[in-house]
């Protein structure tokens, strides 16, 4: 009886421990919501009546588009796409374990990115990017 | 969409209006820190966007919510699901003025800015000091600020009380460079 309420017990540490310390997402293993380009998100994205009540907010989305800029802070890239005007583009934040393919890429050059779309401000933000 | 709307508003008017010298920040910093006996929780917003008409001193801060991001994954759970409220609140906001801003001073200027933040729906006036680097063409602006979790009816469970601090501590830091038109 002890024995099965220890066990009981430490299962239930280990669970609970697992909940909160669980790793953060990784993208790989999420479902991909749809497949867009920059100008199909941005449209998309107006034609709402709401866009903070976007189905693709929280969603796992991919973008097809070309890159105006990469930028790197403290070790994490970004990854900058061309919007559909000058004014609105769309950020994607890497993930750390895409380094190595990042500094292969060029500005100019045309790129799918899967992420976490989060809303939108000025520019589109997507986190937890990947290269497709 | 309404919030969408008067963001663009604003830096049309900011940026179109008024034929001043406007600047851009894509990816400011944001940081907050709550500290508590009990438990210290951080997290870090590397989206922040921002505009600033150099001639006239209006700057506007817009801040995804969500885009916070915390060391454990339940914590950013509970603060976008249980404390703001993000899919109902995506985002916060500050409109404001830097007083005195001297966009021809070079270096490090410290100033006052006065404005509204926006935050869970609820607006508040608020004054804070910054420091603003110029170096000419970019300039960084830097500072702090206390959010009281009373002033913007964020609601703390009992039980997880000793867990948040009453005043939470929030740093950025904005780096501007020409808005490109």
């Amino acid at each position: 009886m002890a024995l099965s309420v220890a066990i009981l017990l430490f299962a239930g540490f280990i669970l609970l421990g697992s909940y909160i310390f669980k790793d953060k997402t990784d993208i790989r293993t999420v479902r991909t919501q749809a497949s867009l380009t920059t100008h199909e998100l941005f449209t998309q994205l107006q034609a709402k009546n709401d866009v903070e009540y976007s189905p693709y907010i929280e969603k796992a989305i991919e973008v097809k588009g070309v890159i105006k800029e990469i930028t790197v802070r403290d070790g994490v890239y970004s990854i900058i796409l061309d919007g559909d005007n000058r004014e609105r583009h769309i950020l994607c934040e890497m993930q750390r374990d895409q380094n190595n393919d990042i500094v292969t890429l060029a500005v100019g050059e045309e790129v799918v990115i899967k992420g976490i779309l989060k809303g939108l401000l000025l520019d589109a933000i997507l986190l937890n990017c990947i290269l497709v | 969409m309404e919030r969408i709307l008067l963001f663009f508003l604003l830096i049309s008017s900011v940026c179109f209006g008024q034929n001043g010298e406007q600047y851009f920040a894509r990816q400011g910093q944001m940081t907050f820190f709550s500290y508590t006996s009990v438990e210290n929780i951080k997290a870090q917003n590397d989206q922040v966007q921002s505009v600033v008409d150099t001639n006239t001193g209006e700057i506007i801060v817009s801040i995804l919510i969500k885009a916070f991001k915390f060391e454990k994954s339940l914590m950013e759970e509970h603060f976008n699901e249980s404390y703001m409220e993000s899919d109902l609140f995506p985002k916060a906001t500050f409109q404001g003025n830097i007083i005195d801003f001297d966009p021809s001073t070079l270096g490090i200027q410290t100033r006052i800015i006065k404005g509204d933040f926006t935050l869970r729906g609820v607006t508040k006036p608020v004054d804070f000091k910054v420091n603003i680097n110029n170096l000419g063409d970019t300039f960084s602006l830097e500072g702090d600020i206390e959010v009281l979790v009373k002033d913007y009816n964020i609601k703390i469970p009992a039980l997880l009380s000793p867990n948040i601090a009453n005043a939470i501590q929030v740093k950025f830091n904005l780096e501007y460079k020409p808005y490109e038109k």
